[in-house]
């Protein structure tokens, strides 16, 4: 199979081209290919160039790992790539975090999706108190303080 | 795809430059603009939106602050405009981002919460009435434990001491486990039972008192699930203890809706002639169905086991060899 190279269009303008196994673990870009929606670049409307970059750090090494080992099934590879993605996700703000999975969403890339809602579950929400919750996630409390405390008595439970 | 930041005029702005250019405005937006309510307030990290080299923060902008915040347009302050334009030009995707965190939409939130485990669910039904609403759907539930069933799991039933222990003490615990390591378990239990909405929500019901009768009796309480209607249903039998005086009572209560109106409903063995019975085993739920062994009243018939279908209440028995039904203590 010859190297194709995609070329990738964020938001903002910002350029990336990348081969086309790396484009293709989206399940989204295969679609605007198909749908001609692209000639030569692929413009990604809800993407801008910082997520789009880590997006494609993503993919790149993925699919390197994939293809090393065919079909990355060796489990050290596994394991790698397992350390890789943790520190990938550490390394990165909140906002970004939030922005990835939108991007990850809607480029549908099943393996990068999963990470992060399950980063975002493990690190901003499991382990929290719930006012931390509120806080992180910018959510308004429209509990009174009545039914509240009378929710936290029904589950106590949970609580400890 | 361009959007358009705009500015609202406000009557009492008492501000000449402004009024101008709400005017402007209005002109170019060819008497649409009373519609038009959204407005902007974004930028972009790596696009400056503000072509003119003026400044996205309204302190610094030359118009003084508006003297009330009007009431729909909350946070909507007249920002830095160009004197040759009215409003900025700024691409779309950069508007959604001018908020400090990005509202995650209700879709990915959904898939984040299926990530977090039962307990974590249970005490964050209090962070707002939506993530409640979420939490206590029944598509979220059905989810959650499509995705913990993928792990193997392990349910498990008991009652703290029958009898001994006063009636409001009583608990019927209905435990369940995600299982994850590979070492094989030595569990054996008899319950073939899932318990979907009891397993995520946890909650503790109390059933309504079982009517009190003259006689001597015994009660079997067990709760069961059906799944055609996905709903659960507690099953109680009232057995004579005294000879001769062998009508089983069966009481069926659906726990579904205001747990306060809980009440149990008689049922009758129907069309098929159910003989008197006294119920002898453990009841084993398999499939919508219960099953308990029995023992007919007189000497030397054979044990019946009995089955009561979870959906349509009815109460059916064969008959059985008499190997088959193990005493086994209630």
């Amino acid at each position: 199979m010859s190297k194709k190279n995609i070329v990738l269009k964020s938001s903002n303008g910002i350029i990336f081209e990348v081969e086309e196994a790396v484009a293709l673990q989206s399940e989204t870009i295969p679609y605007m290919i198909e749908d001609d929606c692209a000639n030569d670049t692929i413009p990604l409307a809800n993407v801008t160039g910082d997520i789009l970059a880590l997006v494609i750090e993503y993919c790149k090494k993925h699919v390197v790992v994939a293809d090393g080992d065919g079909g990355g099934s060796s489990s050290s590879s596994q394991e790698d790539l397992k350390n890789w993605d943790a520190q990938f996700m550490n390394d990165l703000d909140q906002s970004k975090i939030f922005n990835l999975l939108l991007a990850a969403d809607f480029l549908n890339i099943k393996t990068l999706f999963d990470l992060t809602c399950q980063f975002v579950a493990d690190t901003m929400i499991k382990g929290k108190s719930v006012e931390e919750v509120r806080r992180t996630l910018n959510i308004e409390k429209d509990y009174t303080s009545e039914e509240e405390a009378k929710a936290r008595q029904e589950n106590e439970w949970a609580f400890k | 795809m361009v959007s358009l930041l705009k500015t609202r005029p406000t009557k009492s702005l008492g501000h000449h430059g402004a009024n101008e250019v709400a005017r402007t405005s209005r002109r170019l937006l060819n008497d649409n603009y009373p519609a038009v309510h959204e407005v902007a307030s974004t930028t972009n990290d790596n696009v400056n939106p503000l072509p003119f080299g003026g400044t996205a923060d309204p302190a610094l902008s030359i118009f003084p602050p508006l003297p009330f915040a009007p009431a729909p347009f909350q946070g909507n302050i007249p920002r830095l405009r160009s004197p040759s334009r009215p409003w900025y030009i700024v691409p779309a995707p950069a508007l959604m981002k001018r908020k400090k965190i990005v509202e995650i939409p209700l879709d990915l939130l959904l898939e984040i919460l299926t990530k977090l485990p039962a307990k974590s669910l249970t005490k964050f039904q209090i962070v707002s009435k939506k993530w409640l609403s979420i939490i206590r759907s029944q598509g979220f539930i059905d989810t959650f434990v499509s995705i913990s069933s993928t792990r193997s799991r392990v349910w498990v039933a008991f009652a703290n001491g029958i009898g001994s222990v006063k009636r409001e003490k009583r608990r019927l615990f209905y435990f369940s486990s995600s299982h994850e390591g590979h070492e094989s378990s030595s569990l054996v239990t008899n319950l073939d039972m899932t318990i979907p909405y009891l397993s995520v929500t946890r909650q503790v019901i109390s059933l309504p008192i079982l009517p009190k009768r003259r006689h001597l009796i015994m009660r079997f309480t067990c709760l069961c699930y059906d799944p055609v209607y996905d709903q659960f249903k507690a099953l109680s039998l009232i057995a004579s203890l005294i000879p001769n005086h062998d009508r089983v009572e069966h009481l069926v209560l659906t726990l579904k809706g205001d747990k306060t109106k809980y009440a149990w409903r008689q049922i009758q063995g129907g069309d098929n002639n159910i003989p008197p019975y006294s119920p002898l085993t453990m009841r084993i739920w398999i499939n919508g169905k219960v099953y308990y062994g029995a023992w007919p009243p007189k000497q030397g018939m054979n044990p019946v086991i009995m089955c009561f279908d979870v959906r349509s209440e009815k109460i059916t028995f064969i008959r059985a060899p008499v190997d088959v039904v193990d005493v086994i203590p209630l």
